[in-house]
């Protein structure tokens, strides 16, 4: 047991897997309406829109949550006004404010000199979390929480029929802002995690393997967060005992429960679809 | 529902006014933007309560622009909307909203009950979970439109005719004052359409008013109220229902 209980021992190591749990959770439990309204694409988005607000707060000593948080606010904010009212194709909305962003990361990224810090923000550093940097991610979880279940049937008729909200006088482009702006958030918890690069699979992964198996949101929420929770576990201690990247690591470990349950999935329906075929 | 409440809109739970009709359309003109030419233009109509009105029409004569105008999913280029002599969005819990195509992503995953259930929504209001009394009304609907033995099912797993059925049980869980039932037999089997026009004739009974869109005369209510035939979004003046 000396390889479950040994990592334990190293304080970074329990922030790193307390802060991997805490972002996975969130991120899962919002990112099942991401997959649920088909917007698999704004995480990414928001992640990578994130880099000029992280770029700037790193230029002038600023938090880099802080300049995350707000990059990404203004986006979702940007692509809400956008396509409010099908005024554009979300799909559109989100390729515009994405890239401008991400190019104005990219530009001001030239005017940084330090190479750990963009490695970093590119690919995560969960096992350099603070304390501080707990405190925000614990608040950020607990919001998201209270605000899904706060807002829980709204936020599924508006995704489910958008026509019917409307007529019970919901406003539904305000639900679906206040989504992007929990996406938003979650997405800043999660590139401390697994960096911007690969931030949407955090979102969308764990939820899209819970949406394989369940019928219901509310049960999905809840399994998807344990599939991020169990993933990032499993993705931190195979960092540690193999020595690999602990971001790339949980999002593999997401993919992995993601095939397996794909996998067990298809043989269930594959052995329904042979009893049901035999002759009798 | 008595107890704590907050609207979707504030505005949105007015009582009745006195003596108002269900329904009442004053000179109602509707433009879609970018198009030219009005989709409805000049439109009067009087539906009193515990009536059905029909509109009847072709498709694109303006029977579902009247319809969505009603439910406030439109705002109207002229004219006034009164319902129960209140504005459109003042009382959204007395209107029940039936479209031809429904917006319904019907991949999501929720079960017949959850649907019917969501009828319940312009009467909760922000924050406030369904009941056992909206759950009671949520069974009664499903068990009125034969749905009971799909309640526990997938909405992804049901026949046009089934949806068809869970969307008016929704109307009906509503407890909907005025229900607007845009060609509410489109796709539904003989039984169904059985079923449906019991189902009117109960609500009209009970004192609630309906105004349902056909294309088909043949489905006219044997009773209707108001008439009012439309063609490229004008009324047509002369006398529409000569039996």
């Amino acid at each position: 047991m000396g390889w479950l209980t040994e990592p334990l021992t190293w304080p970074f190591i329990r922030k790193g897997l307390l802060a991997a749990v805490l972002v996975g959770v969130a991120c899962a439990a919002v990112g099942c309406h991401v997959v649920l309204r088909r917007m698999s694409l704004v995480g990414d988005a928001l992640a990578h829109t994130a880099l000029p607000g992280l770029v700037v707060a790193a230029l002038w000593g600023w938090s880099l949550f802080a300049g995350a948080l707000v990059a990404g606010v203004v986006t979702a904010l940007i692509i809400g006004w956008l396509t409010r009212r099908e005024a554009l194709r979300e799909d559109a909305g989100i390729g515009v404010a994405f890239t401008g962003m991400f190019a104005l990361g990219i530009l001001l990224l030239a005017e940084t000199r330090s190479q750990r810090d963009l490695t970093h923000i590119l690919f995560g550093n969960v096992l350099g979390v603070g304390a501080a940097d707990l405190w925000l991610v614990g608040g950020l979880t607990l919001l998201v929480i209270v605000a899904l279940a706060a807002f829980h049937k709204e936020l599924a008729v508006s995704a489910f029929d958008p026509g019917h909200a409307r007529v019970a006088g919901l406003r539904v482009d305000a639900v679906r802002q206040g989504l992007l702006i929990l996406i938003a958030l979650v997405v800043v918890g999660a590139i401390k995690v697994v960096g911007v690069v690969l931030t949407s699979a955090l979102l969308v992964t764990p939820a899209a393997a819970a949406s394989l198996v369940t019928t219901s949101v509310a049960r999905m929420m809840v399994l998807a967060a344990a599939i991020a929770a169990v993933a990032g576990v499993a993705g931190l201690y195979a960092s540690y005992h193999l020595g690999v990247s602990s971001g790339a690591a949980v999002v593999l470990a997401c993919t992995a429960i993601f095939g397996a349950t794909w996998a067990g999935r298809a043989g269930r329906e594959g052995a329904l679809r042979r009893r049901r075929d035999r002759p009798v | 529902m008595s107890g704590w409440r907050v609207g979707y809109r504030g505005r949105g739970h007015r009582a009745p006014r006195p003596g108002a009709p269900a329904l009442r359309l004053d000179g109602l003109s509707v433009r879609y933007p970018g198009v030219t030419g009005p989709a409805l233009q000049g439109v009067d109509l009087v539906v009193p309560r515990g009536a059905v009105a029909v509109l009847v029409g072709h498709n694109g004569s303006g029977k579902s622009t009247l319809l969505r105008a009603v439910a406030g999913l439109i705002r109207p280029a002229a004219g006034s909307i009164r319902v129960f002599g209140n504005p459109v969005g003042a009382c959204h819990h007395r209107v029940a909203y039936l479209p031809q195509r429904s917006e319904v992503d019907w991949r999501f995953p929720v079960d017949v009950r959850g649907l019917v259930l969501s009828g319940r929504l312009a009467h909760l209001g922000w924050l406030r979970r369904p009941g056992p009394v909206d759950h009671a009304l949520a069974e009664a609907a499903i068990e009125r439109l034969g749905l009971a033995a799909l309640a526990r099912e997938p909405v992804a797993r049901l026949s046009g005719g089934q949806r068809q059925r869970a969307l008016l049980a929704r109307a009906l869980c509503q407890e909907a004052d005025l229900l607007l039932l845009d060609e509410p037999l489109t796709a539904m089997d003989p039984e169904a359409r059985d079923l449906t026009d019991g189902l009117v004739g109960d609500l009209v009974a009970a004192g609630r008013s309906v105004v349902m869109a056909t294309h088909d005369l043949d489905r006219v209510p044997p009773e209707p109220g108001p008439v009012l035939r439309l063609a490229a979004g004008r009324p047509v003046r002369e006398p529409a229902w000569a039996g």
